[in-house]
């Protein structure tokens, strides 16, 4: 005896099986804008003037970290301020070999920098190479310690109104498919994700994830 | 500023082709500036996008044009790839896998103009040329003997997981509680972190001895599944036999077919599997009651899958899994479970579907 039949999404299996239409060309889109997006294409949708901190990295054996806790920007902040200034990306994952960490690059963009073992971390920051470190945890002690001058910058303080609305407007832009209207996000719902995420971008994003899959056509979107 | 604009155009403009159909077009170029172009590439592949980490298959490349461009030129430079064997087109809730063409010109000292055409692929009428990724997953490969050896294996290993688990645990909780030296105060980290091990530990051994406690009283339980690979409005055909060793009281015994999405998104601390369920039936096949010690039990139940049941796939960090979880529930016992995988592939690679009951 068969219980229950519940195909989850009817709908979405029915679209499946016809194949008829490009994906989330109902919205004048063609993806999910807050879907993960490829790495090289963060660079271009970060909100972010990079002039200002690339200055900081003027002095010889410069380092500039971004600190903050995960879903912040960290590693957008990186990426974007590479595009402008390239130098050798480094990103240390959880589990698995370390990657190399060139120790005499002259600019060396380091991800999630608190996984640096000590004994490479001392030889890093004893070195010449100018650093950028995305990092959960705050160097500025080891790395004045090297005689290092040491920018520190906490991602995710200065997200207002405004430049959310900016980093939520770029994502749904770069997955616009064509000219006419896309969906665009209500003055309310900027402030009711503000209200209810603070500066946590990735719970926006997937909150806002959800929300765009059970869009059904373009225009003003609540939250 | 990029000094030309690329577009792709299909001909015949559609948006729907089969897998080893011809798809043919150009890419037009409009130049504003002199400039010269080291190569006009255009490529082709399947890519993942959604919740999950994006994901491409492999990628063919055209080199259309090398030389100079002059300002206020038009041109169109004709492309046609075969499309090659692979995932069709499919639009889920986490996961979606779509077909591009993308145009890009390298133009030395200079933005490099890009342009993008997605398209729909899907299954040819023979169900041929349709790979899944799936196919290859060891999962649906082994036999369904090996595949219970291995979920024993598994079992024994979190039998082995959980004991030294539960040994550390109540070994730091026998120190940080100092029930062996009274007199010292109770050190609570110590008893914290042997509590969560004592817990885990508990559980792994539990999941590990389950099934084995369930057969002492089931006797051994053996499931099939007719076929692994079924088509999209396919039949597939379930059955579960015991022989109990004692008289026990059955609460019920039931099979559930799911089909769901399984995505990954981030790496290292930021990682975070998403899952979706696509499709669940339940088929009960016993509705409770007392079964008596060697009175065999052959219980069997039919799936009709729906015709719009998305193919399986599996890629990194992005799949759609389909599998039968058995489970049968026994009164004032430990239950026994088991989960069987199974292909969803076009028609053409199936085994024989089974005749209607």
């Amino acid at each position: 005896m068969h219980d229950a039949q519940r195909p989850a999404d009817p709908r979405r299996l029915e679209a499946n099986r016809a194949c008829l239409a490009l994906p989330f060309a109902h919205l004048n889109l063609r993806y999910n804008p807050f879907g993960e997006l490829p790495l090289e294409l963060r660079p271009s949708l970060a909100v972010l003037d990079p002039e200002p901190f690339l200055a900081r990295l003027a002095p010889l054996r410069a380092a500039l970290q971004f600190l903050g806790e995960k879903g912040r920007g960290k590693t957008t902040h990186l990426l974007a301020l590479r595009s402008a200034r390239p130098g050798v990306y480094v990103h240390l994952p959880e589990d698995g070999p370390l990657p190399a960490v060139p120790l005499d690059a002259p600019l060396l963009y380091l991800d999630e920098s608190q996984r640096l073992p000590w004994r490479l971390r001392r030889a890093l920051f004893a070195g010449p190479s100018r650093l950028v470190l995305g990092t959960h945890r705050d160097h500025r002690r080891a790395l004045r310690w090297a005689g290092r001058p040491v920018v520190t910058v906490k991602v995710g303080d200065a997200l207002d109104e405004t430049r959310l609305r900016e980093i939520l407007e770029r994502r749904i832009e770069a997955a616009r498919r064509g000219p006419g209207p896309v969906p665009r996000l209500t003055k309310r719902a900027i402030e009711r994700l503000l209200a209810r995420f603070g500066d946590d971008l990735r719970g926006i994003e997937h909150f806002l994830y959800e929300r765009f899959q059970a869009l059904d056509a373009p225009g003003d979107v609540d939250a | 500023m990029a000094k030309c604009t690329l577009s792709i155009v299909l001909d015949p403009e559609r948006e729907a082709y089969a897998l080893g159909e011809v798809i043919s077009g150009s890419v037009r170029v409009t130049v504003d500036s002199d400039c010269s172009c080291n190569a006009l590439n255009l490529a082709l592949r399947w890519e993942t996008h959604g919740r999950g980490n994006r994901t491409h298959g492999p990628e063919s490349v055209q080199t259309l044009f090398r030389g100079t461009w002059r300002a206020g030129e038009e041109h169109a430079y004709p492309f046609s790839f075969e499309i090659p064997p692979g995932p069709v087109t499919y639009h889920g809730h986490l996961l979606n896998v779509d077909y591009f063409l993308r145009a890009t010109a390298d133009i030395p000292w200079a933005i490099d103009p890009k342009a993008e055409r997605d398209f729909l692929v899907v299954a040819p009428p023979d169900g041929s040329l349709v790979l899944t990724g799936a196919e290859s997953d060891p999962q649906h490969t082994h036999s369904l003997e090996t595949w219970q050896d291995l979920q024993a294996g598994a079992g024994a290993a979190a039998v082995f997981a959980g004991v030294v688990l539960l040994c550390v645990g109540l070994g730091l909780l026998l120190v940080g509680g100092n029930l062996l030296v009274s007199a010292e105060p109770v050190e609570w980290f110590y008893v914290a972190v042997g509590g969560l091990l004592s817990a885990l530990g508990a559980g792994a051994l539990y999941f590990g001895l389950r099934n084995r406690l369930a057969e002492r009283k089931l006797g051994p339980v053996a499931v099939e599944l007719r076929p692994r690979r079924v088509p999209p409005g396919g039949v597939l055909q379930a059955t579960i036999h015991f022989t109990p060793r004692t008289s026990l009281h059955l609460n019920r015994v039931r099979v559930r077919l799911r089909g769901t999405e399984v995505v990954v998104s981030g790496s290292g601390t930021n990682k975070t599997t998403h899952s979706h369920d696509l499709f669940s039936e339940v088929a009960t096949l016993h509705e409770g009651g007392p079964v008596l010690a060697g009175e065999a039990q052959r219980l069997e139940c039919q799936f009709a899958l729906p015709p719009s049941a998305p193919l399986s796939f599996r890629a990194p960090g992005n799949s759609l899994r389909w599998n039968a979880v058995f489970h049968v529930d026994v009164a004032h016992w430990p239950d026994w479970s088991q989960q069987v995988p199974l292909l969803v592939l076009p028609p053409a690679e199936q085994e024989e579907v089974p005749a209607p009951l």
